[in-house]
């Protein structure tokens, strides 16, 4: 991969229709991620077909141009891109070099943010206050940390993250699970003693 | 200070509102995890908040950022004025039992 003034080349599929990106024109992106952090970058289009655009982008450099263009390409699909001005969508990481801009119909991989089968079964378990209160709030915690982790490309903490959130959510099932029956337990010996 | 009929909060308890009136406004869960220098714990933060909400020590909301709408809206935490004086209660109350045993 050849590198080009020390910044990173990445494709970013987007809605025409909302937003007419030129060669060479500066914008800036804002990316959020599904945990709900974000961060913006300078970015300068290179080329666009229409469908996708080329762009140079500080951020992403240093995993591609390491040659692991798969982790530039995980970390930005795991946000959803939001440009200002209307400007959305999902990004691929693509070499400037190569000729062909991915075609329309390029196959793309989704990646499942962790903790999404847990949040489709916790309704099965817990009432909608408690998940909203405690566990959805648990689950955010965690996708912040392993999200940041992967964008700094710390396989090793992101991993790390991934169990201490697991342990620490066998830690929440007792405590609540333990608070619930103890407040259900007093409120019926209340009730006996009254 | 009236403390006679406000109810004391727990160690952790004392944390969290220490970390939220040092706040001064609002606060995450997250945010007071990282803030408690391992006081408190990730995976049981939001329980002790959700019970101190039933108690009243602390009210949230919603936060209506643009950022969080692709998941469940963050919960921020706010000090309540009931737990402004649980928390100078056991202040108080801490205060004197180490006025005692120095006596």
């Amino acid at each position: 991969m050849t590198k080009t003034n020390g910044t990173a080349h990445v494709s970013i599929r987007y809605d025409y229709d909302n937003y007419d990106v030129r060669r060479d024109e500066s914008v800036q992106l804002s990316a959020v991620s599904s945990s709900g952090s974000s961060f913006t970058g300078d970015l300068t289009v290179r080329r666009s077909d229409g469908e996708h655009v080329a762009i140079e982008m500080k951020r992403l450099d240093r995993l591609v141009h390491s040659g692991e263009r798969g982790k530039a390409e995980a970390v930005l699909k795991r946000f959803e891109l939001e440009q200002r001005y209307g400007f959305t969508g999902t990004g691929a990481a693509i070499d400037m070099d190569d000729e062909k801009v991915p075609a329309k119909s390029a196959p793309s991989r989704i990646v499942v943010a962790p903790g999404t089968a847990l949040l489709k079964t916790l309704p099965y378990l817990c009432s909608k206050q408690v998940i909203e209160r405690v566990f959805a709030q648990s689950i955010d915690d965690m996708r912040e940390e392993y999200y940041d982790a992967l964008a700094q490309d710390r396989n090793f903490l992101a991993w790390c993250v991934l169990a201490r959130f697991w342990l620490g959510l066998f830690n929440t099932f007792v405590l609540q699970a333990g608070v619930s029956v103890a407040k259900k337990i007093h409120a019926i010996w209340k009730l006996g003693g009254s | 200070m009236e403390t006679k009929d406000t109810p004391l909060p727990s160690g952790t308890e004392v944390v969290i509102l220490s970390l939220l009136v040092c706040a001064a406004g609002e606060s995450y869960g997250l945010n007071l995890v990282k803030r408690s220098d391992g006081r408190l714990k990730r995976g049981t933060v939001y329980v002790t908040l959700g019970r101190m909400e039933d108690k009243g020590f602390v009210s949230s909301r919603s936060d209506p950022a643009p950022d969080a709408r692709l998941t469940g809206a963050r919960r921020l935490y706010r000090i309540t004025a009931l737990g402004q004086r649980a928390l100078a209660a056991r202040q108080l109350a801490t205060a004197h039992l180490a006025e005692g045993f120095v006596r």
